[in-house]
């Protein structure tokens, strides 16, 4: 397996991740043509949205291949993962994901960065970082990166 | 009907013609399609040689159609069974040959059919190419059978034609086998020596001529049948296709058949029958031998139809069809397509005629390699055994054919047993070496003969590694057994090392240096906004300025050989070759050093200097300096830019290379005797006369002091010789004194001197030699017996004849040196007139440069001010044991003679020295002009004297010596005599200055000393310009005047600059950022950046900058800090806040899909980055209670990141971050924040600094147009700014940012499709 890839967000349409299988070794990564992924990258649509407040913000990205479930933590504040940290800089972490977390509406472009998991047998993002694009060829873009991406250098071992 | 109405020429007539001519104007009266296609490449070829290339003529075509009769044969062979000589072929017996049954010539035919061999035919479109020494060759186009009126050649399904003489014979009793295939390969024509009476060959005893062919055999029933009838009828069912012609088999044409060599080679990949052969065993090495097919006189070829495929055999030979583009080196390498390089280097290969510039040629079997050099990467083409070349369409220039001449040298055996990368290197260097050395050596003895090896060879042979040697095992092994010339090893030739004539070596240093210019431009244009000092030394502009820059040998990938000399035009050392000479600095350079001597430089510094140029000025940077084509077609410069490029490089470094065997004995070795000892005052700059003849004229003149002191030398017996020198002093001292002295001095002697061991260590050219004993001694001041006498140093002026300029260029100042003292009437010349006369030096006289040890002792009793004190970088401070001791002057670190005298013993030796010392610092030296300087600082010392004052007129004040590291120069054209140029004068007078060129001009030198910048004006002729001067040089600046009421000071013409050290100072845009320079001097073209993915960024030098489009996912370290200028800006908005706030470096982790990078920025490119300009989002000012702390909510509201960072930066001056968290996870950083002032970063601060960076995190793509750096160049980086080095970083790619833009979704959209669809246009 390949390991080069595994901190990198790797930009792949919905279809390209739905379809990722978990790697039997660890189960933090996923597998894809021989590359070990644990990261990921998506833009689409916003078309559907749950939020629980101070625990997270459920999400679903359309980017027109199909959808990606999403889930932004909210819980910075109870959880002990950040128990351990300052409470000033948890705050301000948890200050930055309401703030993220607020962009999210339906029918915005946003653009997800996060750690590939499973939940309950698919593929979703938990996401570290949203953002909202306004230029609308932002999505264009995406599709076109995630297509010379797959030619250049995820196809690398495949081919 | 073509043909019908030309003009038949005779082959006489065509030779008598003796020009080269095209005859094809039958091809445009007839239909296109008729003709041979034209060949797919000529479309390319047309385009290829559009370009303003030299291109040869093209071949004048005959406006009336002419055609020839005649016909077309295998060469014919004569008695000795060679091809006739008559042709003036040198190929032999390797072209076809056409007769008019008057005369015959060489030629080649485009559609080839083996039908046409002996038949008469009309040749109605030719190509006629004259051999240079008699004879041609014809390129026949278009032909037809002349018995045949329609023009067409009969389509003939098979028969036979007979491969030897003696076809007719019915008796085919030992030759019975028969063999069908396809004709794979074919090796040269090879002769083997038979002593044996039974050669195939009718002379008995005669060699036996013939070549080797490789066919490929089907295995079925059918093709293994001995029966020629079946095999042929098989053909008439036309059931070729179930054939699978997969199996080797050889078939060795001797005797007559060979012959056949250009026939068979046209039949390559055609399915061919051969019968009435036989079967043998053929040793075809000492112990191997095969079972093939020999040809006998009988035998017949077959001609069958052409396979629709070749065999499905793979195989690792390939076919490649290129242009001819060039050929050279006798045509042992041919450039194809202007990019891949053909070497057919076996001597055994005799390239076709038709193989000119132009052509379009198909190389079959031979081996693709990639070579990779330290230069340069290319493609080749290794020819082998089994190469063939075919011609497919004739060259359309007048490119003449190229005739086979003997390479039976030992040289040509040489590169055969060579692998290919290895024979490319060889034969660039052959090319380069004769270039370089024509009119040094002879051609015989650069080359070599067939039995003596030249100088290349021995040069080559030391350069190339074990493995890039092969053993060869024949043409007959090597054919059979293929894997044997199978070339695997392409790895290590990035060591060897081209070696290119000293003008192509300029050529390549002028396009780096536009390449930087170029750069340097845009980096100006990029830091304007928040530069300041660009100005500093005010120049409008770059324009004007001298800038330098250093390049090292590693970016260069060339190793230097040449000639080290002394210029008799500038007097300058230099190494040169026959194209050029390149100035020198050598800091360890003996006095014994041997001219003849060839020294090969592999490590060394190139120094450019040059005025930077208007925009617009440059040329575009040519890459193809170093290729292997300008070094075949090299063509001396015609003209230059006028850079000065001088190479610095140690001694030591460099190997000396005696292609003469001249040995260190030659020189004049250090005799036994006495020798006076001297110190080096001053040195008065080279006189120019007014004359046209620009070799140095006039002679130079040194002022020195004679220590009372000699040194002696003992024999090589031990036996010291009585020291007659003293004597002579003794006799002069009392002499002087006393007119009384008269005799019984030898009694005297030993009373009145003083004598002290000592050990002399004399340095060679290569080695050291053992330490020698020696003595110093001199005659004590004495007052007895009435005659008082005193010995002390004299001050004596050496005038140095204009054939001993090279002595003069290596004396020092302050430097010590030894002169021989001999009772010959020349030296008694120096001992006479030593009364603060000029003397003439001898040009038979040696000096040799002394330094001293232990040297600690000595320093101890210094004065601070001494120059022997000074405390400076030196050149060659790094080098051996030599500098380590008291080294006698700042920079002559490299001494021909070290003097170990014990400090105990040798006290009164010690005492003159310091108080000579002393003397030449202090003001009571004898001479009543000199007197004290007067000026301020402790940074001026040494020598002052009195200028004459003389009114307002002239410039007055004092004479003295600075050092200091040289700022910045600007040069002025000097138009008037304006000998005392005011500041402002130097600093309005606006004209172009032009570098370099013209006699005189006036600088103005910046210099940086210990107590600040001083100011040196004046006029400088080049010959007193010292090697590499210019900004970084740190230089003493000897006797200048010291400008009274006034600030500054002037050269005058007895003014020396001395250089001391070279260092490297960026001043480009005025920013000392060193470790920036190493990234911008390792790419040497801003433009045309290509864009790419991270992971695709390479590190290699010579890749340029690249644009990647990638997301900032962690700020990893960075340094803020508070820019000097105090600009009230911050009520008008923030558009160019960022000039308020200084970032020197910053580290970002960088991501784009593909791979993570570590991003170093500064100034504008990492403002940007930490998005300083941006409006934070109203959240943070809520999370970091900034609003309770400042001002109101609502006027905060619209402040950018910069404004808050401004703030604390007021408070705090200085503030550096360090990530020690992850490295990747902006959310899991753990942050540490220290700041330069004494007060404490209070929460909101911090909080809002750390939401800063988390805020740049977070943002979209930016375009950043970044170079590789590799981990040497990060850790510099860090260092420089203090970073603790990070193991962490050591894995990652690092990058420095040289641009940083937002991303317009649109364009790249457009971009990345028009990348994705290749062919396709993306429109709008």
């Amino acid at each position: 397996m390949d390991k080069s890839l595994s901190l990198v967000h790797v930009k792949l349409l919905a279809f390209d991740l739905l379809s990722l299988a978990q790697a039997p070794t660890d189960p933090q990564a996923f597998s894809r043509d021989g590359f070990s992924l644990s990261r990921a990258e998506v833009l689409g649509i916003v078309v559907s949205r749950e939020l629980k407040p101070g625990r997270f913000l459920k999400f679903a990205v359309d980017d027109g291949t199909g959808c990606v479930p999403c889930i932004l933590w909210l819980n910075h504040a109870t959880s002990p993962y950040f128990a351990r940290q300052r409470p000033q800089g948890v705050r301000l972490i948890a200050d930055v994901a309401n703030d993220q977390a607020s962009l999210v509406k339906l029918g915005s472009v946003a653009r997800v960065r996060g750690r590939i998991t499973s939940y309950r047998g698919t593929v979703q993002i938990t996401a570290s970082s949203v953002a909202v694009e306004r230029d609308p060829n932002a999505e264009v873009l995406h599709w076109l990166d995630c297509l010379r991406l797959a030619r250049r250098v995820y196809g690398r071992l495949g081919s | 009907m073509e043909g019908s109405d030309a003009t038949v020429l005779s082959i006489a007539e065509l030779l008598r013609q003796h020009r080269p001519f095209s005859a094809t104007s039958s091809l445009r009266s007839t239909s296109r399609r008729r003709l041979s296609p034209p060949p797919p490449e000529s479309r390319r070829r047309n385009e290829e040689f559009r370009d303003p290339d030299p291109s040869p003529r093209v071949l004048t075509p005959l406006d009336h159609p002419v055609m020839l009769v005649g016909t077309v044969a295998i060469p014919v062979r004569d008695g000795d069974g060679h091809c006739s000589a008559a042709l003036n072929c040198s190929n032999n017996g390797t072209c076809f040959q056409f007769s008019d049954g008057a005369s015959r010539i060489c030629c080649d035919v485009l559609d080839f059919s083996a039908h046409l061999l002996g038949k008469r035919i009309r040749v109605v479109a030719f190509n006629f190419i004259p051999f240079k020494h008699g004879g041609g060759f014809l390129e026949i186009i278009r032909w037809s059978f002349a018995q045949s009126h329609g023009g067409l050649r009969p389509c003939l399904s098979s028969s036979a034609l007979a491969l030897g003489s003696d076809s007719s014979s019915e008796d085919c009793s030992k030759a019975r086998s028969c063999v069908r295939g396809v004709v794979e390969s074919i090796s040269p024509v090879s002769v083997v020596p038979c002593s044996s009476g039974t050669s195939f060959d009718s002379g008995g005893a005669r060699n036996l001529r013939g070549f080797l062919a490789q066919l490929m055999i089907c295995g079925c029933k059918l093709c293994r049948s001995r029966d020629i009838t079946k095999v042929l009828m098989d053909n008439s069912n036309g059931s070729s296709e179930s054939h699978a012609y997969s199996l080797p088999e050889f078939v060795y044409f001797c005797g007559s058949a060979s012959f056949w060599h250009p026939a068979i080679t046209k039949l390559i990949g055609d399915v061919v029958v051969l019968s009435r052969l036989s079967k043998k065993l053929i040793y075809i090495g000492k112990d191997e031998s095969q079972v093939m097919f020999v040809t006998t006189d009988e035998s017949l070829l077959h001609l069958l139809e052409k396979p629709s495929r070749m065999s499905t055999r793979t195989s690792d030979y390939s076919i490649y069809t290129g242009l001819v583009t060039g050929i050279y080196m006798q045509g042992m390498v041919v450039e194809l397509d202007k990019k891949v390089w053909l070497l057919l280097t076996d001597q055994q290969f005799q390239l076709p005629h038709s193989l000119r510039a132009g052509a379009v040629v198909s190389v079959k079997n031979a081996h693709l390699l990639h070579g990779k050099y330290s230069w340069a990467e290319m493609l080749i083409l290794g020819g082998c055994f089994r190469t063939s070349i075919l011609v497919e369409a004739w060259s359309p220039f007048e490119t003449s054919c190229y005739i086979f001449s003997d390479m039976q040298s030992m040289l040509g055996k040489f590169i055969a047993t060579l692998s290919y990368p290895a024979r490319l290197w060889v034969l660039l260097t052959i090319s380069c070496f004769c270039k370089k050395f024509s009119g040094i050596f002879l051609e015989k003895e650069m080359l070599g003969s067939k039995k003596k090896e030249g100088l290349l060879q021995m040069y080559v042979s030391s350069h190339l590694p074990s493995w890039a040697f092969r053993k060869r095992h024949g043409v007959f092994m090597e054919m059979c057994k293929h894997n044997l010339c199978g070339f695997n090893c392409e790895l290590g030739y990035t060591k060897l090392r081209l070696i290119v004539p000293f003008s192509l070596l300029v050529r390549h240093c002028e396009s780096i240096w536009e390449g930087l210019l170029v750069e340097s431009e845009k980096a100006c244009k990029v830091s304007d906004d928040d530069n300041k000092s660009s100005n500093l030394y005010g120049v409008n502009g770059s324009c004007g300025q001298l800038i330098k820059r250093i390049i090292p040998s590693d970016n260069i990938g060339i190793t230097l050989l040449g000639n080290l000399k002394v210029s008799p035009f500038t007097g300058r050392l230099q190494l040169a070759d026959a194209s050029r000479s390149l100035d020198v600095v050598i800091p360890d350079l003996p006095s014994t050093w041997n001219s003849n001597s060839i020294y090969e430089v592999s490590d060394y510094s190139i120094v450019i200097t040059g005025v930077s140029q208007r925009p617009g000025q440059l040329r575009p940077f040519d890459r193809e300096s170093f290729s292997c084509r300008s070094i075949f077609n090299y063509t001396p410069l015609v003209r230059e830019m006028g850079l000065d490029i001088s190479i610095y490089f140690h001694l030591k470094n460099a190997k000396c290379i005696d292609f003469h065997e001249t040995s260190e004995d030659e020189h004049e070795k250090l005799g036994s005797g006495s020798y006076h000892i001297l110190r080096i005052v001053h040195k008065f700059p080279l006189l120019q006369k007014l004359s046209a003849d620009p070799v140095i004229s006039a002679s130079m003149f040194v002022e020195a002091i004679i220590l009372p002191w000699y040194l002696f030398l003992a024999d090589k017996d031990g036996v010291e010789r009585l020291p007659y020198a003293l004597m002579d002093q003794l006799e002069e001292a009392v002499g002087r004194n006393s007119n009384k002295w008269a005799d019984g001095s030898s009694k005297r002697l030993k009373t009145d001197i003083t004598l002290m061991p000592c050990q002399v260590i004399v340095r060679g050219v290569k080695t050291s030699l053992p330490a020698r004993p020696g003595s110093l001694g001199r005659v004590k001041d004495s007052s007895s017996n009435g005659i008082s006498y005193k010995v002390s140093p004299h001050k004596i002026w050496l005038e140095f004849q204009p054939s001993d300029i090279s002595k003069y260029q290596m004396l020092n100042i302050g430097g010590y040196y030894i002169l021989k003292h001999g009772k010959e009437e020349k030296l008694r010349h120096l001992e006479d007139y030593a009364r603060g006369m000029k003397i003439h030096f001898p040009s038979e006289t040696k000096l040799w440069s002394l330094s001293f040890s232990p040297r600690d002792t000595l320093l101890h009793n210094l004065p601070h001010d001494s120059p022997l004190c000074t405390d400076q970088v030196r050149l060659g401070e790094e080098t051996g044991n030599f500098t380590k001791k008291f080294s006698g002057y700042s920079s002559e670190t490299f001494p021909d003679i070290c003097l170990d005298v014990s400090t105990k013993a040798a006290g009164p030796f010690w005492m003159d020295l310091l108080e000579m010392e002393h003397s030449l610092t202090n003001p009571t030296v004898n001479t009543e002009d000199i007197t004290v300087s007067s000026c301020s600082g402790d940074m001026i010392s040494s020598l002052s004297s009195k200028f004459p004052s003389r009114g307002r007129l002239f410039p007055d004040g004092d004479l003295v010596s600075i050092n200091g590291d040289v700022i910045a120069i600007q040069r002025f054209e000097s138009t008037s005599c304006n000998l005392y140029p005011s500041h402002e004068n130097l600093l309005t007078s606006s004209q172009q200055s032009r570098y370099l060129i013209g006699d005189t001009s006036s600088i103005h030198i910046h210099v940086s000393t210990g107590n600040g910048t001083v100011h040196i004006f004046g006029s400088l002729r080049n010959h007193a310009y010292p090697i590499g001067f210019g900004p970084g040089v740190n230089a003493t600046f000897c006797r200048i005047l010291k400008l009274s009421g006034r600030e500054g000071f002037l050269l005058t013409p007895i003014s020396f600059i001395k250089t001391n050290s070279l260092t490297m100072i960026n001043e480009q845009c005025g920013t000392k950022d060193s470790t920036m320079q190493s990234v911008s001097d390792r790419r040497v073209a801003f433009n045309g950046s290509s864009s790419g993915f991270i992971s695709e960024l390479t590190q290699d030098p010579a890749c340029s900058t690249m644009q990647l489009r990638c997301k900032v996912i962690a700020v990893h370290i960075l340094i803020l800090e508070k820019t000097n200028i105090e600009m009230d800006c911050l009520q008008s908005g923030f558009s160019h806040q960022s000039s308020l706030i200084n970032i020197p470096i910053a580290g970002f982790v960088v991501e784009d899909g593909s791979s993570l990078c570590f991003c170093w920025a500064n100034a504008d490119r990492a403002s940007t980055l930490l998005r300083l300009n941006e409006k934070l989002p109203q959240t943070a000012l809520e999370s970091t209670n900034w609003t309770l702390k400042w001002v109101g909510k609502e006027k905060n509201a619209s402040r950018a990141s910069a404004y808050y960072v401004d703030r604390i930066l007021k408070k705090h001056v200085k503030i550096t971050v360090r990530n020690c968290g992850s490295l990747l996870d902006s959310s899991r950083q753990d942050l540490m924040i220290s700041v330069g002032s004494h007060n404490v970063l209070g929460n909101f601060e911090e909080d809002i600094l750390k939401y800063i960076l988390l805020y740049a995190s977070f943002a979209t793509d930016w375009n950043i147009v970044g170079t590789a750096m590799d981990i040497n160049a990060a850790r510099q980086l860090q260092k420089q700014h203090f970073l603790e080095m990070e193991m962490e970083l050591d894995s990652i790619q690092h990058m420095w940012a040289v641009e940083v833009s937002h991303v317009n979704p649109l364009t790249e959209a457009k971009r990345t499709i028009e990348e994705l669809l290749p062919s396709g246009r993306c429109n709008d």
